[in-house]
């Protein structure tokens, strides 16, 4: 199954996403800020991103735009995290380089199909 | 360790007790079983200045240090020197609601037994020299007087 | 695998963001101006808002939305954060925490108030127009009704590929949708030279023969509706026939395996496997290859990135929560393992093996190395104490109309956990003390010609084995005077008898003495300065005072740097063997002829400085001789030294301590026990008792002399 990497400075966030997709057979990566995650994504090449926006050191746009200034991750899918129901922050993510989004809160199911829907095996 | 109430734990349906019992100079005293956790051979205590007269020393059992109380100073025995038969007692108390480990030495450790409540001696025997609150009740084993003492009050 | 409750997890992080936030909010009242303040209190409240409501927080994420939309203006540098924002902030967050922590006896009202409160300080704040423009597709013909199917015209733009979607798994995710015909539009795909590998050249149109909503077909393109044209058509069973012409109308035939033909010729999917290779032949060969595998890029600009990323990664993986019980057992069972090593040496020592004895240093050296480790885990930054003064030092000046400007440092100092959280109480009374008695009111200080601002530092800094925490105002300083005839009230001392102002200073830790002359809200806690000294000496540690009149006070904490294990020197009285902690020992001398001699007068001479000394078999109990060469060990505490006299020094050990039973509560020069290597147990010399004991001695004997 895929490797997940999940981007955020909350733990309870990644805790949930850890419980979430491990058991579906998924292994998940974990990194606090954008510039551990850029880190974890160099060494570790996941199949999919799980990046929150707002964090310390490097936020999440600032991590997309990162990852897709290096060849080697090109097409690697990046999802972010949202609370924001409006669409500027969705715009400015996705043209930062994002591939889709979760809306928090969000349930399992949801983390689930969206990881489907980005990772084939 | 199932003694979740040291003094009571010991209490059977029909009212008799479980105990261990021990002589401390020319007394005998019935030791509610529930409390006592171990009898160990005498080994090396450490002295400790400036304590009550009754808890001189500590030893150290099993990683623990506790307190060795001896109850002929407490009840104005004369003391003697070690003999073969002679014991520590491990007892577990509650002082201040808290579970306390502490030793006693006994001269000698009977066995455990039953003793019954419906033997029990209402009022302290003649030349008894010490408080009514140290003694829960004096029953007969054996056609002999045993106290049941109170260890909490005795100690503390 | 530990599968730690993500609920638990957010209880403890939110825990830690109120810090974060409260801090933030703190230093806002100082630099009103500094950006980074605003984000990271912002950036706090919004993890609390999306976890909260990612774990049943309802109550918590729409208080903290609506919080965090009035504060907007602050964020956009529209409106200041003053004093008054910042105290509603400040109560803003103590409800959200209230909220999580206590939910049902929490009163909505609360934070209904908070939030007025806000809207009047942010005032005419205009309408936050929340214009959701929906994200569409381009949709031609937006017949909500149901159809036979739908006709799809799909162009993505071109750097799809680059940004993680793949445009074939989207077509399969039509197809699941219900049987679909798809047809490539390779009209846009370049030539080979001018080809870009990584980009979507290609278009499609596909026939869904499935009575699907709309809905469920921009669910499929929802990440990539913005980057692409979908041009979506109803189906309409008329139209079935006469549009669809082409190889079969119905899906079953669809089976049929796509000719090898790579021309794009009309080719019917089936819902799963088969998408894929049909559409394949038609997509840009070079894609997927390029963007799986590594471009050979210019390779220095590699190299120093993947310098960057080793150093980030190593930060990224430093840090694992632990359950604080687990370090504790942990630190238990290393305790135990240097009783065990000790037994282990002393063995070894004894016999003659030498191979032995070569594993038993081995173990000691790994048992020191072990529990250096362990201990080093315990240890926690006492800036995790320091942040929660803050609040403190604010309300209280704010209730007490005495402005205080409170200054931290030696906030990285370590201490081991469980001595942080000992600190609090003791701290808080301290901190509280001086606000409340040290810093003198305005109208006194503007008398004095000091600063209407007054001053309260909090400093912790290393010394040794100790650490040292410092609580100084630049405030009135004691009134030794009054500290004085409040003793004499309470008949702690003859009236007018000669007492040094440190003497008289002490008072101030006797059981229930306060000169306080009202008793504030603020102190009526019950926590006295007997209760912070007992609290601190528990911990191995003593108190110093000192104080100048008219410039202030300051109280100095010295604790020991952890609780459980130390480093101590093993002596010799008479037959018992004693612990005193090696942090305490400044050096070890001999007791020469003339100090024997000296009897009545216990004082050595340590390099010019008289220092009293003790006679430890006067205090404990020694049978037999004296050695004729009596060693003595000099002590101190914080300024105070003093010689203890044994008969021998037997060298350093490790010890691990057992703090000594209530029944032994009454002993007052002992701080605890140890066991050592052959199974007994040792006392720990209670290092601040013996100053004492010995101070007041001397002070015997001068008085003796004197009379």
């Amino acid at each position: 199954m895929a490797t997940v990497l999940t981007v955020d400075d909350s733990p309870s966030i990644r805790q949930m996403i850890k419980v979430v997709l491990e058991p579906a057979g998924h292994s998940v990566l974990e990194a606090g800020d954008g510039a551990q995650g850029l880190a974890q994504c160099q060494a570790k090449r996941p199949d999919l991103v799980i990046t929150d926006l707002n964090m310390p050191t490097m936020n999440g746009l600032e991590l997309i735009r990162a990852l897709r200034k290096l060849p080697a991750l090109t097409g690697m899918p990046i999802v972010f995290l949202t609370t924001e129901s409006n669409d500027a922050v969705k715009q400015e993510a996705k043209s930062a380089g994002a591939t889709g989004w979760i809306t928090k809160p969000f349930k399992p199911e949801q983390l689930l199909a969206v990881v489907a829907k980005l990772v084939r095996s | 360790m199932s003694a979740p109430e040291v003094q009571e734990a010991a209490v059977n349906q029909d009212g008799s007790i479980q105990v261990v019992m021990i002589g401390v100079g020319d007394e005998k005293f019935a030791l509610d079983a529930g409390m006592v956790r171990e009898i160990i051979d005498p080994i090396p205590a450490t002295r400790v200045a400036g304590a009550k007269a009754f808890v001189p020393c500590v030893i150290n059992v099993r990683g623990n240090v506790i307190p060795l109380a001896d109850l002929r100073i407490r009840f104005g025995m004369p003391m003697t020197e070690d003999t073969a038969e002679t014991r520590i007692v491990v007892i577990e108390l509650a002082i201040d609601n808290e579970p306390v480990l502490v030793g006693l030495t006994a001269d000698k450790v009977y066995e455990v037994t039953e003793i019954s409540r419906t033997n029990v001696q209402q009022t302290p025997r003649v030349g008894m020299h010490w408080k009514p609150e140290f003694i829960r009740f004096i029953t007969k084993w054996r056609e002999e007087f045993v106290i049941v003492p109170n260890m909490e009050r005795i100690l503390n | 695998m530990s599968a730690l409750d993500p609920t638990e997890v957010f209880r403890q992080e939110a825990s830690e963001l109120f810090e974060t936030l409260e801090g933030a909010l703190l230093d806002l009242c100082q630099r009103p101006d500094d950006r980074e303040l605003v984000d990271s209190a912002f950036r706090a409240l919004h993890t609390i808002k999306g976890s909260g409501a990612m774990f049943g927080f309802d109550k918590v994420a729409a208080f903290t939305h609506e919080f965090e939309t009035a504060f907007e203006l602050v964020r956009k540098g529209e409106i200041k954060p003053t004093q008054e924002l910042i105290a509603v902030a400040l109560a803003a967050k103590d409800y959200i925490r209230a909220l999580i922590e206590a939910p049902e006896t929490t009163d909505a009202i609360i934070g209904e108030a908070i939030l007025d409160d806000l809207k009047q300080l942010v005032a005419p704040t205009a309408p936050r127009s929340e214009v959701a423009t929906p994200a569409t597709a381009e949709v031609a013909a937006a017949g909500e009704k149901r159809s036979a199917g739908w006709r799809l015209h799909l162009e993505f733009d071109s750097h799809i590929l680059c940004n993680g979607s793949n445009p074939l798994d989207l077509l399969e995710d039509l197809c699941k949708l219900g049987p679909c015909f798809v047809v490539p539009v390779t009209d846009d795909v370049p030539l080979l030279d001018e080809l870009e590998p990584e980009y979507c050249y290609l278009k499609w149109d596909v026939t869904l023969h499935a009575d699907c909503e709309k809905s469920a077909i921009d669910d499929v393109f929802m990440f990539v509706a913005d980057e692409m044209k979908l041009t979506l058509t109803p189906l309409t069973q008329a139209e079935l026939p006469a549009q669809q012409p082409a190889p079969e109308p119905v899906p079953q035939t669809a089976m049929q395996p796509a000719s090898a033909d790579a021309t794009p010729a009309p080719t019917v999917a089936e819902p799963m496997p088969e998408a894929e290779p049909t559409v394949e032949p038609a997509a840009v060969p070079k894609a997927e290859p390029v963007a799986k595998e590594a471009a050979p890029q210019p390779a220095a600009r590699a190299e120093t990135r993947r310098d960057e990323v080793k150093r980030s990664e190593e930060r990224g993986i430093a840090t694992v929560r632990v359950q604080a019980e687990r370090l504790d057992e942990l630190m238990d069972r290393v305790g135990e393992l240097v009783i065990a090593q000790a037994r282990l040496s002393q063995l070894a020592a004894a016999g003659s093996d030498l191979s032995i004895k070569m594993i038993a240093e081995e173990i000691e050296r790994l048992a020191a190395s072990l529990r250096d480790t362990t201990m080093g885990a315990r240890m926690v930054p006492i800036g995790s104490l320091f942040g929660r003064f803050r609040r403190l030092v604010h309300d209280l000046s704010r209730d007490l109309k005495k402005p205080v400007e409170f200054v931290t440092s030696g906030e990285d100092t370590e201490l081991d956990k469980t001595m942080i959280e000992c600190l609090a109480d003791p701290l808080v009374h301290l901190i509280r003390n001086a606000i409340d008695h040290g810093i003198e009111d305005t109208a006194a200080r503007a008398v004095a010609g000091k600063t209407e601002q007054g001053r309260i530092e909090l400093h912790a800094v290393h010394s040794g084995a100790q650490v040292l925490v410092t609580v100084r105002d630049n405030g009135g300083g004691l009134n030794t005077a009054r500290i004085r005839a409040k003793a004499e009230e309470q008949g702690l001392i003859a009236p007018g008898a000669a007492l040094s102002d440190h003497e008289i200073h002490q008072f101030l830790f006797h059981p229930g003495f306060s000169t306080a002359q009202t008793v504030s809200a603020l102190s009526g806690r019950g926590v006295g300065m007997d209760v912070v000294k007992r609290t601190i000496e528990n911990m191995r540690g003593s108190i110093d005072l000192s104080t100048k009149p008219g410039q202030g006070t300051s109280v100095t904490l010295r604790l020991p740097l952890t609780l459980a294990i130390i480093e101590g020197l093993l002596i010799r009285v008479g037959e018992g063997r004693y612990i005193i902690p090696l942090s305490a020992v400044e050096e070890c001398v001999e007791l020469m002829a003339e100090d024997q001699r000296s009897r009545g007068r216990n004082f050595l001479n340590v390099r010019g400085n008289l220092v009293p000394f003790l006679r430890l078999r006067e205090i404990l109990p020694a049978e037999g001789e004296p050695e004729l060469h009596q060693k003595t060990i000099i002590i101190s505490t914080g300024e105070t030294r003093v010689g203890l006299v044994a008969d021998q020094i037997i060298g350093n050990h490790q010890t691990v301590i057992k703090s000594l039973s209530k029944l032994h509560s009454d002993v007052t020069i002992f701080s605890g026990a140890t066991i050592l290597g052959d199974g007994t147990a040792a006392l720990i010399l209670d290092v601040a008792q013996l100053v004492s004991l010995a101070q007041a001695q001397s002070e015997k004997q001068q008085m003796n002399e004197a009379a």
